[in-house]
C-alpha cells in the first residue's frame, strides 16, 4: 500500500506541471518529492513481493517498474550534468524553439556578407584564373552556406571545431589581408551555428530520455491498478 | 564560457510566431503515453485471453491442487471480502474453502489457539510447487515464542517452562521426558498415559513391569544359545551375537518399530517349558507352552494333565479301569484324579510362573518371573492351586507423544548415537549397556542439535524446522470422501 502511495505521489508531479495557477509549492519541490519518494518505492516493492517476480501478470509489473525506475535515474543523471555541461561549453545558445530560426538568421546574414563583397552568391562560368572573390565565393558555396542549413550535411568539414578553424586558416592565406576579415565574420557565424548544433544535440537527449520514462509509467499506472483489482476481487 | 552578447542582439532574432507552434517533444510523448495505455491493455487482455485466471496467480498453485488452478472460485469463494472486512461490513468473511475437502481446523492444536484467521495464515498457496504442510517456523512462534500468557490463563496451569520461548531448534527445550523435575513440577507433569515414573531424583524412568537387560543380550562375546536355537549350528562355541534389529524390526512403512514379540524374538532361547521337572515318565506333558496369560496356560496344563491322567489312570490311581466303559468311573476315583491334577497344576505352575532358573547356560527354560513381575491374585483355598497374576508390560508404542521421527532418514547412524540413558552417577550409558529396563533410552536434544540447525546458522548443516518433528493438528482425522474433489475437478 505504501509502494502504490508513493507511485500516486510521483504520477502527481506531471498533475502539479500542469497547474500553473495554483500556489501548491515550487515545481521544484515537487520534482525532489518525485525523485526521493519515487526511489523509495523500490524497497517498498521488494519487501511487498517478498523479493519475488510472482506470477505472470507481476513479472511484467515488476519489469516495467524497474525500467521506469532505471529511466528516472538515467534521466536524472542526465539532468544533473548535461545542463552544467552545456552552459561552461556553450556561449551561443538559443531558446531550443527558436534554433531553426536563428540558424535561418545566420545563413542570411553570412549570405549578406558574401554578398556585400562578392557581389553575388553564384558562382561564375569556370574561368581559367579564378579570382580570390570567386574562391571566397565558392568556398562559401560549398562550406559555410551548407553548414548553415537548418540540417547541415553529416560529412561538413566545419562540424568540426579544430578542422574548421584550419579550413579558415587554409583559406585566409590564400586570400588578400582585405578579404580576410570577411573570412573571420563567416567563421563567427560558423561558429555560432556549430553551437546550436552541439545545443540541439544535447537538447535531444536532456529530453528523449522522457520518451521512455513517462509512457511506460502510465503503463505501470494501469497495470498496478489491474494488479489492485485482481488481488482484491480475489 | 558566459554569453557575452547584448540581449537586444539576440532578441532581434526572436521568432514571436513560434510560439503558435506546438512542441514537437510533448506533441511526441503524448502520443507515445496514449499508445503505452492502449497497448498495455492489450497486452493484459491478450495474456488473460491465453492463461485465463492463472494470469492473475502470485505463483501457481502446488502441486497437489494443480488439478484445478484455474477455478479460483473453489478456493476463493467470494470477491472483495478483504475491503468489505477493512470497510467494516458484517457479512464480510475473509476465508477459504479449505474444508470442503479437508477436515483439519485451528483448533486441532489447542483450544486455546490463539489464531483468528483461517487456514491459510500458515498454509500458504500460491507459493509454487512446494508443500503446504512445510509450514515456516515463524508462524509457531508467533505462539510459541511467549507462551506463559497464554498458558497462564488457561483453568489448570499446564507445563510453562517447558513450552515457552521457543524461537528455532537452537533455543529448543530439553525433551520432558529427559528432563530432571522441580519438586514441585513433580505431581504437575505426571499426566494420565505418561510411560514414565518419578525417581526420588526428579527422573523420569520406564514404568514397565518387564524385566529386561540389553548389555547380557548385546555382549560382545554374544550369548548363549541353546541347541534347538536355529544358528546354532553356525554359532560359535554356542555362542551368537545380537544386534538392535535381532529384536527391533522396522515397520514395513518405516513410521517406526514392529512391537516386540516373544514369539518372534524371545522364544528360541527362552522357552517356557518346563520338562526339567517332571518325572521321566511324564515328559510328555512337557511341551513348551505358549506366551500367554495365566488362565489360558492353566486351562492348556489342565488339558495335558487330564489326557495324561486318563491315559495313565491304572498307574497314577493305583486301580484297575472298568471294563465296561459305559459303567461310570468311581466317586473315589474322581477325587483321587482331582487331587493328583491339583497338585501336579500347583507344582508346575509354581515352576512355570516362579522358578529361579535364569542361566541359559543349562539351556533350561525360563520361567515367567525371569522378565515378568508375577504376582498371586488369590491364594490356594480348599485345595484349589493359587491363581497367578502377571503384569502387563506397558511397553510404550511411542514415546514421543507430541512429536514424530523417522528412522529410515536416520539409517545412516548407529542405534547408540541416539539410543541411550543419564544416569548421574555412572554418566552416559547407551542401550547396549544398559542393564535394567527403567532406563528410558531416549536422545538428548542436544543430540538432535548437533545435526540439525535453524535455517539461520552460517554453516551447512541438517534442517531443523518444527514441522519436521511436530505436527500442528494432532489428531489427523480420515480424509474426507474424495467425492467432492471429483466434482470440483470434473465441473
Amino acid at each position: 500500500m505504501l509502494a502504490f502511495l508513493a507511485m500516486i505521489w510521483t504520477w502527481l508531479l506531471s498533475a502539479r506541471k500542469r497547474a500553473t495557477k495554483r500556489q501548491l509549492g515550487t515545481v521544484s519541490f515537487w520534482l525532489k518529492g518525485h525523485i526521493w519518494i519515487g526511489l523509495l518505492s523500490v524497497p517498498l516493492v521488494f519487501f511487498h513481493t517478498g523479493f519475488q517476480f510472482g506470477g505472470t501478470l507481476e513479472q511484467i509489473l515488476m519489469g516495467i517498474f524497474l525500467l521506469v525506475i532505471a529511466s528516472g535515474l538515467l534521466g536524472q543523471l542526465i539532468q544533473q550534468y548535461i545542463p552544467r555541461f552545456m552552459t561552461a561549453s556553450l556561449d551561443k545558445q538559443a531558446i531550443p524553439e527558436q534554433v531553426d530560426n536563428v540558424v535561418s538568421a545566420l545563413q542570411s546574414k553570412a549570405d549578406g556578407l558574401v554578398v556585400a563583397v562578392c557581389g553575388t552568391l553564384f558562382d561564375s562560368v569556370e574561368s581559367e584564373s579564378p579570382s580570390q572573390i570567386d574562391a571566397i565565393r565558392r568556398f562559401h558555396l560549398t562550406h559555410v552556406r551548407p553548414f548553415m542549413d537548418i540540417h547541415p550535411p553529416s560529412d561538413s568539414v566545419l562540424i568540426n571545431s579544430a578542422l574548421a578553424a584550419s579550413v579558415f586558416a587554409t583559406q585566409k592565406q590564400s586570400v588578400s589581408v582585405a578579404h580576410r576579415e570577411l573570412l573571420d565574420e563567416l567563421f563567427d557565424l560558423c561558429d555560432e551555428r556549430r553551437q546550436l548544433l552541439i545545443q540541439r544535440k544535447w537538447h535531444a537527449i536532456l529530453h528523449y530520455w522522457t520518451f521512455l520514462h513517462i509512457p511506460i509509467s502510465f503503463s505501470l499506472l494501469v497495470l498496478v491498478i489491474i494488479h489492485i483489482l485482481t488481488a482484491l476481487y480475489y | 564560457m558566459p554569453d557575452t552578447r547584448a540581449i537586444k542582439k539576440i532578441s532581434e532574432r526572436f521568432d514571436v510566431e513560434s510560439t503558435r507552434y506546438s512542441n514537437a517533444i510533448k506533441a511526441t510523448r503524448k502520443k507515445l503515453t496514449r499508445a503505452a495505455v492502449v497497448l498495455t491493455i492489450l497486452l493484459v487482455a491478450i495474456i488473460y485471453a491465453i492463461e485465463d485466471e492463472a494470469a492473475f496467480q502470485s505463483k501457481p498453485v502446488s502441486a497437489h491442487h494443480s488439478g484445478f488452478a484455474r477455478k479460483c472460485e473453489l478456493c476463493h469463494e467470494s470477491s472483495f471480502q478483504l475491503p468489505k472486512q477493512i470497510l467494516g461490513v458484517e457479512s464480510a468473511r475473509f476465508e477459504h474453502a479449505c474444508t470442503e475437502c479437508h477436515e483439519q481446523h485451528l483448533s486441532d492444536h489447542h483450544v486455546n489457539a490463539r489464531l483468528k484467521a483461517d487456514c491459510s495464515t500458515c498454509h500458504k498457496e500460491h507459493s509454487g510447487n512446494n508443500s503446504l504442510v512445510e509450514v515456516d517456523d515463524n508462524y509457531c512462534v508467533t505462539c510459541h515464542l511467549g507462551l506463559s500468557e497464554s498458558l497462564a490463563s488457561l483453568e489448570s496451569p499446564k507445563s510453562v517452562s517447558f513450552h515457552n520461548s521457543i524461537e528455532a531448534i537452537e533455543s529448543h527445550p530439553e525433551i520432558r521426558i529427559k528432563q530432571q523435575l522441580r519438586p514441585d513440577e513433580k505431581n504437575s507433569l505426571l499426566e494420565s498415559g505418561e510411560n514414565a515414573n518419578i525417581d526420588p531424583n526428579g527422573h523420569f524412568v520406564d514404568r514397565t513391569s518387564l524385566r529386561f537387560n540389553h548389555k547380557v543380550h548385546m555382549h560382545s562375546d554374544g550369548i548363549l544359545v541353546p541347541p534347538s536355537h536355529p544358528k546354532y549350528s553356525t554359532s560359535d562355541n554356542g555362542r551368537i551375537q545380537l544386534s538392535c534389529k535381532t529384536c527391533h524390526i522396522s515397520k514395513s512403512d518405516h513410521t517406526g518399530f514392529e512391537p516386540i514379540s516373544f514369539e518372534q524374538s524371545c522364544v528360541q532361547c527362552h522357552e517356557l517349558s518346563f520338562s526339567q521337572y517332571l518325572e521321566e515318565s511324564q515328559k510328555s506333558l512337557s511341551e513348551p507352552i505358549p506366551h500367554t496369560t495365566p488362565e489360558l496356560i492353566r486351562g492348556l496344563l489342565r488339558e495335558r494333565l487330564t489326557n495324561y491322567y486318563e491315559n495313565n489312570e491304572s498307574n497314577l490311581s493305583g486301580t484297575r479301569p472298568s471294563r465296561l466303559p459305559t459303567k461310570p468311573q468311581s466317586r473315589q476315583g474322581s477325587t483321587n484324579r482331582d487331587k493328583w491334577m491339583s497338585e501336579k497344576l500347583q507344582a508346575i505352575e509354581a515352576q512355570i510362573f516362579t522358578s529361579d532358573q535364569s542361566s541359559i547356560e543349562s539351556s533350561a527354560s525360563s520361567s515367567c518371573q525371569l522378565c515378568h513381575k508375577v504376582s498371586i491374585e488369590r491364594s490356594e483355598s480348599q485345595g484349589n492351586p493359587p491363581l497367578w497374576s502377571i503384569e502387563p508390560p506397558k511397553i510404550p508404542e511411542k514415546w514421543l507423544q507430541h512429536a514424530r521421527f523417522d528412522h529410515a532418514r536416520h539409517q545412516l547412524m548407529d542405534c547408540t548415537d541416539c539410543h541411550y540413558t543419564d544416569d548421574i552417577n555412572d554418566g552416559r550409558i547407551s542401550a547396549v549397556d544398559s542393564t535394567t529396563s527403567k532406563h528410558i533410552l531416549l536422545p538428548s536434544i542436544k543430540t538432535c542439535q548437533e545435526c540439525h540447525k535453524s535455517k539461520r546458522h552460517k554453516k551447512p548443516a541438517f534442517r531443523g524446522r518444527c514441522v519436521d518433528c511436530h505436527n500442528y493438528h494432532h489428531a489427523l482425522p480420515e480424509r474426507k470422501d474424495d467425492t467432492r474433489l471429483l466434482e470440483l475437478i470434473q465441473n
